[in-house]
């Protein structure tokens, strides 16, 4: 079993300390993304999960044995790199083995795994070549098999995708999935790229800062967000915030907007500042269901996308965004009018960004 | 049609630049010519400066072979300047990359202290030196010509900034790979930085082999003179046999020039091989 437990993890460097102890249980099998923005200290997470970086404070376990002090080849892990960090004197087939020549198996054995290997990740007509002779996406299969071949306990991926294009990119975020379906190992996966968090991760760890602000599966960081933080860096294009209050009578409006007014789901107490969130695909544009609160405003943008559209508005002096399925109505400078359910409001403190308990 | 029987015109920029180029490359080629034109001469023509000799002669070289003391001195010449050169390149890559690639405090400290050991010329050096090996009974042994350049300030500095250009992720893959930090050094970070390593080996070799003032102070047996200290016992106060210190000169370029030939497919190579970008 590759369970991977966190606790009270730190780091300093000299008196600067950049992670303040971090808590994270990870299930054998299970797919973690550590997501945050730079310098969040999720690579350095990473890194003391690899035995690269020193620990300061706080205990790694991996499967149960605690490896503070270990050597990064003695926690049975692999590593994917950003820059792929393949040998470059080294043949394709040098590459996928090299992490065997420590491993007791005889040269049969070892030649069958870098073969299947491989053969997963399409390199076989590739074995003899130099990582030069090699495209991005090529190089970064070449990484994945080299770490698959060792068949670790716990695969690591420090933002193995970030030098590749976009459309590789989603083609290599396939790949990355479909090789966790097929070795069910554990995956710690770091990224700064929230769709790519929200499409791969069982479980995704929002960190900033040197804290993990939130940590769920996708489906609840989107829809309950803890702070204002985590709304605005799940979902793509962010969470629109927009400052308002929650009156005594359950009403939520918003400042400069005074046709909006939406009934709130949670606990009132007395009228309070808050910041009002809404998703951009969850408001419509036009008039929408009875109950629904109402923003007019002015067109600025229409981005088309395909079927559909995201329009960027001014309202109240707000500016926002909503996404339409029929832009062609839309024209920049025009009056637009877009509607919000109740449930699709989210209510933050405005001072501390927490959330407001829906009910 | 008539655009491709044009000849192309040259730049009348280039034909000075080319003129330049060709004056400077005569310059440096003229005493070598000079050199072996002379190991061609008689006694007679030393001082007849004509290029080709009248009655170019091996005479010289017949001689210089027979004279065992040149044989000795090329091989004392030929250890000391390969064993300092093996040193150098073993030596100055561990503390380049050592320098480059740990963090440990002091490492500055360390880094500019060896740098500035370049600031101190070899004459002042000389006299600590032969102070040195006086006392450790060093004089007129191959270790007392050999150990001033057993490391050199010159060798860390430039392997330090080579191995700078390794990035730190192929090590950690290294690491997470299973390989000792000595193996990590030796079969990942060095192969990355041959072009480095033949331009040092080539600097090395050739210093060494050239090298004349401290061999001269510390040596006064004649067997145990090197090829330059050598030749200049050729000279004395009422006589210098040109003709065979010329002839001398001569054969000592020929392992210069292997060297160089060898250690110059590495540069190449290591340059295709390291044009790997991210």
């Amino acid at each position: 079993m590759a369970e991977v437990s966190i606790k009270k993890l730190v780091k300093r460097y000299g008196d600067t300390e950049i992670l303040h102890g971090i808590d994270l249980d990870i299930a054998h099998g299970e797919f973690v993304v550590l997501v945050g923005p730079s310098g969040c200290g999720k690579s350095t997470t990473l890194r003391m999960l690899a035995g690269l970086e020193e620990i300061s404070g706080g205990e790694i376990a991996i499967g149960g044995r605690v490896v503070n002090n270990l050597e990064p080849k003695a926690r049975n892990i692999a590593m994917v790199f950003q820059n792929y960090a393949i040998y470059p004197h080294f043949t394709v087939y040098k590459n996928i083995g090299f992490g065997l020549r420590t491993a007791k198996l005889d040269k049969r054995e070892k030649d069958k795994r870098i073969r299947e290997a491989a053969e997963i990740l399409d390199l076989t007509p590739l074995l003899e070549r130099k990582p030069s002779q090699l495209s991005g996406g090529q190089r970064q299969r070449v990484a994945i098999g080299r770490a698959m071949v060792r068949d670790p306990a716990v695969f690591l991926f420090d933002e193995p995708l970030s030098n590749l294009d976009a459309q590789l990119r989603a083609q290599m975020r396939l790949e990355v999935k479909r090789l966790h379906r097929r070795l069910g190992a554990t995956i710690v996966f770091v990224t700064h790229d929230q769709v790519e968090a929200m499409t791969l991760a069982d479980r995704i760890a929002i960190m900033r800062e040197g804290r993990i602000e939130q940590l769920g599966t996708p489906d609840e960081l989107y829809e309950q967000p803890v702070n204002t933080f985590v709304a605005q860096f799940v979902g793509s294009p962010s969470m629109n915030l927009l400052p308002g209050t929650l009156d005594a009578d359950g009403q939520v409006r918003l400042e400069g907007l005074p046709e909006f007014a939406v009934p709130w789901s949670g606990p009132t107490g007395a009228a309070q500042p808050v910041t009002v969130g809404l998703r951009p695909d969850e408001m419509r544009v036009g008039d929408g269901l009875p109950g629904s609160g109402r923003i007019s405003g002015e067109v600025e943008i229409v981005e088309r996308l395909g079927h559909d559209a995201l329009v960027y508005l001014k309202a109240g002096g707000h500016a926002l965004i909503a996404k339409a399925e029929i832009a062609n109505a839309l024209t920049p400078g025009g009056p637009v009018t877009v509607t919000a359910a109740p449930g699709a409001l989210h209510l933050f403190e405005r001072e501390s960004g927490r959330a407001l308990p829906r009910s | 049609m008539s655009a491709a029987l044009h000849r192309p015109r040259i730049a009348p920029g280039r034909i000075v630049a080319w003129t330049l180029l060709a004056l400077g490359g005569i310059v440096m080629i003229m005493p070598f010519v000079f050199m072996i034109s002379t190991s061609l001469k008689t006694p007679e023509q030393v001082y007849d400066l004509r290029l080709i000799p009248l009655r170019p002669t091996l005479k010289n070289y017949v001689e210089l072979f027979a004279d065992a003391r040149f044989l000795n001195w090329f091989v004392n010449s030929l250890v000391t300047s390969t064993i300092v050169t093996l040193s150098v390149l073993f030596f100055d890559s561990l503390v380049g990359y050592t320098l480059a690639k740990y963090r440990f405090r002091g490492r500055s400290f360390v880094f500019i202290a060896i740098l500035s050991t370049l600031m101190i010329p070899t004459e002042m050096l000389v006299i600590p030196w032969y102070l040195m090996s006086a006392s450790l009974g060093w004089i007129d042994t191959y270790w007392g010509i050999m150990f001033p350049g057993l490391i050199t300030g010159f060798g860390v500095f430039l392997m330090r900034q080579f191995f700078s250009t390794v990035p730190d992720e192929l090590i950690d893959a290294a690491r997470i790979d299973g390989l000792s930090e000595f193996r990590i050094w030796w079969e990942i970070a060095l192969p990355l930085v041959t072009p480095a390593m033949s331009a040092l080996a080539i600097f090395t070799f050739l210093g060494n082999w050239t090298a004349f003032l401290w061999p001269l102070i510390v040596t006064s047996e004649k067997d145990l003179f090197t090829v330059p200290v050598g030749l200049s016992s050729f000279a004395s106060e009422n006589l210098t046999r040109w003709e065979m210190v010329m002839t001398g000169a001569a054969v000592s370029t020929i392992p210069t020039l292997i060297v160089f030939i060898v250690f110059q497919k590495y540069i190449i190579r290591g340059v295709v091989l390291s044009g790997l970008k991210g």
